[in-house]
């Protein structure tokens, strides 16, 4: 009898507390939201059965969570921590990534670093509000919209911050489509919405090969601290774009990338252990991700707005908004804000400029981030 | 404990931060823009680099001076005669075709009553502008 209690002591239903409870619900609520409502599913759905994963209460020295030495998780979470995962994904974004649009027209790359001022002014209020510069810098990147740019920079400058940064980089990416449309609507007129954009330029296959090359020396001379992510998203691109290696860039686009998103999304999912999670830091960091979110938008589309003074074919200031990096949703939810006014304007096309611009802007400013932490 | 405020911002030096990273940002993307705006007409010129060579010799040769016939520049110090026999010898070699004898030359010159003084034909063999075949013949030098 005295062993059966003193195991019963042990379970997970005798530890329970409220703030297990509370990330269970968490947990719950992100599976839900990517199962019913398809909010990033490939994501949210990992990340949230991590996070129950993670709040499954049990008595120290089992050594069986992401914190624990020695555990399996831990070692899956090493991947994180040591910024091993992240440029994975980012060859496996290369190589599924058509730069066409952007190489088409060159000039909607501008909006794609416009939207990085919520990265600069969020770090900016995390600093007023009292964080340490590495974990300002940290939360800056969520304004990115790009889950494993936050991540790597995270896991470098503040690792105790890895479980809200990411779980707040990934929800605001799959609410895209709630954050951007009203914020969208605010800062343009109608007719603006309304505007129709040339058809893009053919992009002859020579052009597409030559790009990761040229892209990757000329971002990485500028930000060298960004290399492992330009380095492999390039490379990605490279094997995607020039003919002779399908193979590779078929694994790197299918198993690879899912492989390392599973192991990602799960192991960050396990880290937001209630104790480490639950604290006013993870709501301040919730706050201004979605500051930095409402920044990066505003600012893309008020560039768009402020290079149409200069152009001669003009710029739908929708399309500013794709800026922020969250591929390709951003980019959709700029075709379904512009077919609310015009059924027959696709916008597709043209905002995949600025999106996938909007990755290289997000990596440099994650480069220069670093680079300033880390020197004195 | 932690700063907070335009204090906090002031010591981690966070407006120039701001603004070295929105202007790296901006200078990275600029630059990749200026590139990529010309890399499709240098990759065009590339394609078409025969049509280009083509195009830039024609525009090379009409600003060259033409000469008057092949070989002019070796006889630029000779007299204007031995120059104008030399061209006459020229018309009357391209006549024969591209390898002739000299006694072919001279039996023609005579025939079509144009002058020529041997002392020229020597002149033309020493400065190379006619070349021995061997076998008593010769070409014009290109």
């Amino acid at each position: 009898m005295h062993h059966i209690l003193q195991y019963m002591a042990t379970t997970g239903f005798a530890l329970i507390n409220i703030k297990y409870f509370l990330m269970i619900v968490v947990g719950i609520i992100l599976i839900y939201l990517g199962v019913a409502k398809h909010y990033e599913p490939l994501l949210l759905i990992p990340i949230g059965f991590g996070v129950l994963v993670g709040n499954v209460p049990h008595i120290a020295g089992v050594n069986i969570s992401v914190y624990d030495d020695g555990s399996v998780l831990h070692y899956l979470y090493f991947g994180v921590v040591k910024g091993i995962y992240p440029p994975l994904i980012f060859l496996g974004i290369g190589a599924m990534t058509d730069f066409s649009t952007m190489l088409a027209r060159p000039l909607l790359m501008l909006l794609g670093a416009a939207a990085q001022m919520g990265i600069f002014l969020t770090f900016l209020g995390a600093l007023y509000i009292g964080f340490l510069p590495p974990e300002a810098a940290s939360i800056g990147i969520i304004g990115g919209a790009d889950g494993p740019t936050s991540i790597f920079l995270t896991a470098k400058l503040a690792p105790h911050l890895l479980g809200p940064i990411s779980i707040a980089a990934y929800s605001y990416m799959a609410l895209v489509p709630v954050i951007q449309p009203p914020i969208m609507k605010l800062l343009t007129t109608k007719k603006e919405r309304l505007i129709r954009m040339e058809e893009p330029r053919e992009v002859p296959k020579k052009e597409k090969t030559i790009f990761p090359i040229i892209g990757f020396l000329l971002t990485t001379f500028l930000a060298p601290a960004s290399l492992p992510l330009f380095s492999m998203l390039f490379l990605g691109n490279l094997l995607k774009e020039s003919g002779a290696t399908e193979r590779l860039a078929q694994t790197a686009r299918t198993a690879l990338i899912d492989s390392v998103t599973i192991i990602l999304g799960f192991t960050v999912g396990a880290s937001t252990q209630a104790d480490y999670f639950l604290t006013p830091k993870s709501l301040y960091i919730f706050m201004l991700g979605a500051f930095s979110f409402a920044v990066a938008t505003a600012s893309g589309v008020l560039f768009a707005k402020f290079l149409n003074l200069f152009v001669k074919h003009k710029i739908n200031p929708l399309i500013g908004a794709a800026g922020v990096s969250a591929v390709p949703d951003s980019a959709r939810v700029v075709q379904m804000v512009a077919r609310e006014e015009d059924k027959t304007n696709f916008l597709l096309m043209h905002a995949m400029a600025p999106n996938v611009s909007g990755v290289i802007g997000s990596a440099i400013a994650a480069g220069v981030l670093w680079h300033f932490m880390v020197t004195p | 404990m932690n700063l907070r405020g335009l204090d906090a911002i002031n010591a981690a030096h966070g407006f120039s931060v701001t603004m070295v990273g929105i202007l790296t940002v901006f200078l990275g993307l600029f630059g990749l823009f200026v590139v990529l705006s010309e890399m499709h007409k240098l990759i065009l010129l590339w394609d078409n680099r025969s049509q280009f060579y083509s195009k830039l010799n024609s525009k090379l040769n009409f600003l060259k001076k033409k000469e008057p016939f092949p070989g002019y520049r070796l006889l630029k110090n000779c007299p204007p005669l031995v120059q104008e026999e030399a061209r006459q010898l020229y018309t009357l070699a391209k006549f024969i075709g591209n390898e002739f004898t000299l006694s072919q030359l001279l039996e023609l010159a005579i025939k079509r009553r144009v002058a020529i003084s041997s002392s020229t034909i020597k002149i033309l063999k020493d400065k190379g502008v006619i070349i021995s075949k061997g076998k008593g013949r010769f070409y014009w030098v290109e």
